[in-house]
């Protein structure tokens, strides 16, 4: 029998961004509209057509994680790693006395460990790497944790948790959907706390292909803006406690906001390029909205998905105006513009500036909004956060193929008693 | 409870039933050649390209045959397309005729695709690290880019059929098939789709077998033998799966001839140390757990379990050891074997393998036969099932167990209510 749905509240957050190693740095990176999109480093660029991108600074694992296990992690799983921790610490969930059984990890990435350079790659697989070896240790948790699935597995092995674990791999939409997945776990039964979100780190493949697919920017990321040219990448992992309503309350937890809806879509038009009707996007978003029993008018804020390429731009734009009307005044923005497109962790690492952005009062800035494209004329919170009291906060991501998700977030006025 | 109103107890709208199947398996295109194949005990496995394997110590497996394309419809549209891709399509239109579903009898925003699978795109990665390492950046093909995410195979499936609805493509390492059943489940019980293409792929490439050659996890001796005392690796296999599920009022509505009933789904984790197995197997025992306590049944209930051993030494006793704290005593009497002995390690896609084959189980009772193991592991005590067998299965336990990570999944399979 399935029981009766369970709400579903945020009781932790856990981030590593290109403007900030922690989800305080995070906040204070999204209100000051800093930029995080510098040269690359992680590997040799002489030959990439585009040499930008969002890296984390100076992030050091050792500080989070135990010295001897760093070296056996893929870059992937020492960033979930270190994000599931300061979530777990956030959250000051007790694992000892809670039942691991009912406890469960859905991440979403598009690459997970898979090498992040040529070098890694030649170090790593046959046949540039010659001869046997197993008995090198570092190689061999290497090459077992180049499968996209490893870095919830190495979630659920740090923690005991043997609830339900997976990857969800939608390309740009797989973090949001992360969410929505694990949400819907707790909402009908099948977990009492999950750990969610998405991790991506900077690699060389998809640097050079959206290269190839010319959906990279020469300069700065500048979405809805009518000279934008394309997107840079991030890399970024973001880890969301999330517990049924029953079992946050019993514990006093805080409650940063209520994960209220969720949608999914697919346009079924093309494998890499939108719909540009924003058909397939307006569907997720209203079955997010009514499983949120929420009217459009009730949504305060828009984290778009905001790629800054052109055709995303202006199919998001005419896919909010089929929801919210055409006429509508509601803020919508771009976090891409500081963090850069972090693929498989994007639709995670931007969930949580929109549940900041419900929890303090601000609107996160769209940087570089200059001169807005005439067919996007929303207001996108140009060049500078705004403070600004929200309830409901909406969250957008699309993938390839036309893979479509929303999320919506609702802010919780009470603290648990 | 009675049989009828243990299962009437739920409302038809929570019932999850399957009216089609389609795969391209070791054995080629097609779930009646598999099914003939796996339950006369006849082998996939062979000698591999000695191209793939250069200096291998396991130099078989079980490949897919190579595909007469011309003789499928619209082929021309998929020619070009990665194999994982060509065999899913193939798949789905096996498993849509079966279910008599086409473009004209559904709302296309109401049907999705749900996919597993363990290396997603490795053959489409692999060709492009060796554009990158051996050519230039600037010159990494955008039509293969575009079929390296993970969902590319059902952003095709999606647009060969206009399906609209939902679409998740997951990993949990090379047990993904039932975890896609799981959400499954959960999207049509929560109302987000009429009806769901769930399946899995996996596709061999010669990067990956060297790769588990070198970890060691292949079989130096060439011979998948799963529970078998002297086993000693597993051997790869790879194709795809697709079921279509409903839940039973809808499928009664619109008159489908259903196949069987998934009246259980358990989903949980070793969570066991860095990319091992837990020893007493705890994630797939509460997997197995909470598949039978979904569907009402108790140990003695079970007819027959398709397992997930694939012959290597650590899971396949693993696995043993949580069907024998889950089901205690009939765990040595119930018919137990893996089509892995047949068709390899097909990750992903052998979950669904193990499905078909357990839904033709339940329908007219021939059991899958373990060939090849010729000296059941003591440690192990399992009946398993070593030449052809008939006999009547009311529920069989389909097992899925990774050997990377530790996830583990469990579906009880029923006959037809109808």
């Amino acid at each position: 029998m399935m029981s009766s749905p369970k709400r579903v509240f945020i009781t932790g957050l856990g981030a590593l961004t290109p403007i900030g190693l922690d989800v305080e740095s995070f906040r204070r990176g999204l209100i000051a509209g800093q930029d995080g999109i510098a040269p690359v480093t992680r590997f040799e660029v002489q030959r990439h057509r585009c040499q930008l991108a969002g890296e984390l600074k100076g992030f050091a694992p050792e500080g989070a994680l135990d010295a001897h296990e760093v070296p056996h992690l893929s870059r992937a799983s020492q960033m979930i790693r270190v994000a599931a921790a300061e979530a777990l610490a956030g959250a000051a969930l007790d694992l000892d006395t809670e039942d691991r059984s009912r406890i469960g990890v859905v991440l979403g990435t598009d690459l997970g460990g898979a090498p992040a350079s040529q070098a890694e790659y030649r170090a790593l697989h046959r046949p540039y790497r010659q001869g046997r070896s197993r008995g090198e240790e570092v190689w061999r948790s290497h090459l077992l944790d180049t499968p996209i699935g490893s870095v919830a597995d190495q979630v659920a092995a740090r923690y005991g948790l043997m609830g339900r674990s997976l990857v969800m791999s939608t390309a740009c939409s797989a973090g949001l959907h992360a969410i929505g997945v694990a949400r819907d776990a707790i909402r009908f039964g099948r977990a009492e706390v999950m750990l969610t979100g998405g991790v991506d780190p900077l690699t060389e493949l998809p640097q050079a292909g959206f290269s190839v697919l010319r959906s990279l920017a020469s300069g700065q990321i500048r979405p809805f803006d009518r000279d934008r040219d394309g997107t840079l990448l991030g890399e970024a992992a973001a880890v969301l406690v999330l517990e049924s309503e029953e079992h946050a309350r019993e514990r006093g937890a805080r409650l940063w906001a209520e994960v209220a809806g969720y949608g999914g879509s697919t346009d079924a038009y093309h494998m890499t390029r939108p719909d540009e009707t924003g058909n397939g996007p307006a569907r997720a978003i209203r079955e997010a909205l009514a499983d949120a029993g929420l009217r459009p008018e009730q949504v305060d804020y828009v984290k778009a998905h905001g790629t800054a390429t052109a055709a995303n731009d202006v199919t998001e734009t005419r896919a909010l105006k089929l929801v919210f009307g055409s006429k509508t005044r509601i803020p919508v923005s771009s976090v891409k513009s500081m963090i850069g497109h972090t693929l498989g962790a994007s639709g995670a690492v931007e969930a949580i500036a929109a549940v900041l952005a419900l929890a303090e009062g601000f609107l996160p800035p769209t940087l570089h909004l200059e001169h807005a494209d005439p067919e996007c004329d929303l207001d996108y919170v140009a060049q500078a956060s705004r403070p600004r009291a929200l309830q409901v906060a909406l969250a957008n991501a699309f993938g390839f193929g036309g893979n479509n998700a929303a999320v919506v977030f609702r802010r919780e006025e009470r603290r648990a008693s | 409870m009675s049989e009828e109103s243990r299962r009437r107890a739920r409302d038809a709208s929570e019932r999850l039933v399957v009216t089609g199947m389609g795969m391209v398996s070791p054995y080629g295109p097609g779930v009646g050649r598999f099914l003939e194949a796996v339950r006369g005990g006849r082998t996939a496995i062979r000698p591999l390209r000695e191209a793939d394997v250069p200096g291998c110590e396991c130099t078989w497996g079980a490949p897919v045959p190579e595909l007469d394309l011309d003789a499928f419809d619209h082929a021309r549209t998929f020619r070009r397309a990665p194999r994982a891709t060509q065999y899913a399509t193939l798949a789905t239109d096996e498993a849509l005729r079966a279910a008599q579903q086409n473009a004209g009898s559904w709302k296309a925003e109401r049907v999705g695709v749900l996919l597993g699978t363990f290396r997603g795109m490795a053959e489409v990665s692999e060709q492009i690290w060796i554009k990158l390492v051996e050519t230039d950046p600037r010159f990494v093909p955008a039509l293969l880019f575009q079929e390296v995410v993970t969902n590319a195979v059902a952003s095709a499936i999606s647009l060969r059929w206009e399906l609209r609805g939902t679409s998740y493509s997951i990993s949990s390492g090379n047990g993904a098939g039932y975890h896609v059943l799981d959400l499954a489940a959960q999207a049509l019980r929560a109302g987000r789709a009429d009806l769901i293409l769930a399946g899995a792929f996996d596709i061999f490439t010669p990067t990956n077998h060297q790769d588990l050659d070198d970890l060691g996890l292949l079989s130096p001796s060439n011979l998948c033998r799963p529970f078998d005392v002297d086993r000693d690796g597993l051997l790869m296999g790879e194709g795809a799966a697709v079921v279509v599920l409903e839940t039973l009022a809808h499928a009664r509505a619109r008159g489908a001839a259903i196949q069987a009933e998934i009246t259980g789904i358990g989903v949980a984790h070793d969570a066991h140390g860095s990319f091992g197995l837990h020893p007493e197997g705890r994630g797939l025992a509460l997997a197995i757990r909470e598949a039978l306590d979904e569907a009402h049944l108790s140990a003695e209930d079970v007819d027959y379990v398709g397992a997930a051993a694939n012959s290597t030494a650590i899971l396949d006793r693993a696995e043993s050891r949580a069907l024998h704290s889950v089901l205690g005593e009939a765990a040595a009497r119930v018919p137990v074997s893996s089509v892995k002995a047949l068709t390899g390690e097909a990750m992903a896609a052998s979950d669904i393998f193990n499905l078909a084959a357990c839904i033709a189980a339940v329908g007219d009772g021939l059991l899958p036969v373990q060939a090849g193991t010729d000296h059941v592991d003591p440690q192990i005590e399992l009946n398993v099932v070593r030449s052809s067998t008939r006999r009547r299965v009311r529920a069989a336990l389909a097992n899925s167990y990774s050997y990377f990570g530790g996830s583990a999944a469990a579906a009880v399979v029923e006959g037809s209510p109808d």
